[in-house]
């Protein structure tokens, strides 16, 4: 073979490299972008007690993204129950009127820093009574990646 | 050179110039697409007892028509003092189509003792294209 086809052949393969890596993230001929939905099998992923009155736990989420390292769009669901590990029968509604037992917000840590990690901030507030509740949480994150998941206390 | 090699020399030219232009959308080597975070100026809002009931954010793309975009925020009781005793409710509004611009009507909540009467907000957007935020 000459050398010229040669070049030709070599040019080609690696437009077809290109390709099936664009393709491995983008259907192809269909407007859709792969996305992801990450969640565990769990009745729930993480549990916090809470007793005194006004009582305040901060969360760290950090979501270690299985392929982006320069950032991820993701988008955290999360629900939670009180004193009930079966969290998804009967989650605690975001427009109950009053105060649940444990009130709970979260918000996306900017700016992103890390493009490695996409991190949550979540702020459970116990209400005005002594008694004890256990929260049990569930998240659900989707976005552009999947990844691994962990909770650390601040 | 004879008519079939200067052919295949043109599909072969055209596929390279759909792979740059689809490839400069996304990190090649890797399934995953190029995202932009655009930063704010920090904006001050008036807040009764610590909340901003209604901050009104506007992001223009540069580009892209109909870009998928997500509101974040870093809040401040003063220009130099970060909290991170907030929540954000950015409450999405719905958009011409084919437009640039993505608005939010957003609620922030102080959620400590002694609010200020006033919250000094850092807006960011995370978008798969870059541009303008107005607040």
């Amino acid at each position: 073979m000459d050398r010229k086809t040669n070049n030709i052949l070599k040019d080609m393969k690696r437009n077809r490299q290109d390709i099936d890596t664009i393709q491995s993230s983008q259907f192809i001929g269909a407007d859709s972008i792969i996305a992801y939905k990450t969640n565990s099998d769990e009745q729930f992923d993480h549990s916090i007690t809470m007793s005194s009155s006004g009582q305040v736990i901060n969360l760290l989420l950090t979501f270690t993204h299985q392929t982006a390292t320069a950032g991820a769009l993701l988008d955290l669901k999360l629900f939670y129950r009180i004193n009930n590990p079966d969290v998804m029968a009967q989650p605690v509604p975001m427009w109950l009127p009053s105060m649940p037992a444990i009130y709970v917000r979260w918000y996306k840590v900017m700016p992103i820093g890390n493009g490695q990690v996409t991190q949550w901030r979540i702020r459970c507030v116990k209400n005005a009574n002594s008694t004890t509740f256990t929260g049990y949480f569930k998240f659900f994150i989707d976005g552009t990646d999947t990844g691994q998941w962990s909770i650390s206390v601040i | 050179m004879d008519r079939k090699t200067n052919n295949i020399l043109s599909v072969m030219k055209r596929n390279i110039d759909e792979i740059k232009a689809m490839k400069s959308a996304q990190n090649s080597g890797s399934d995953n697409y190029v995202i932009y975070q655009t930063e704010s100026s920090q904006i001050a809002y008036s807040a009764s007892a610590g909340i901003v009931e209604r901050a009104q954010v506007s992001f223009t793309a540069n580009s892209m028509y109909n870009t998928f975009a997500e509101l974040n925020a870093r809040v401040f009781t003063t220009t130099a003092n970060e909290t991170t005793v907030f929540s954000i409710e950015p409450q999405k509004k719905m958009s011409l189509p084919n437009s640039l611009v993505t608005q939010w009507d957003v609620r922030i909540a102080y959620e400590a003792g002694s609010p200020p009467s006033t919250l000094y907000v850092i807006w960011y957007v995370l978008s798969l294209d870059t541009g303008v935020i107005n607040g």
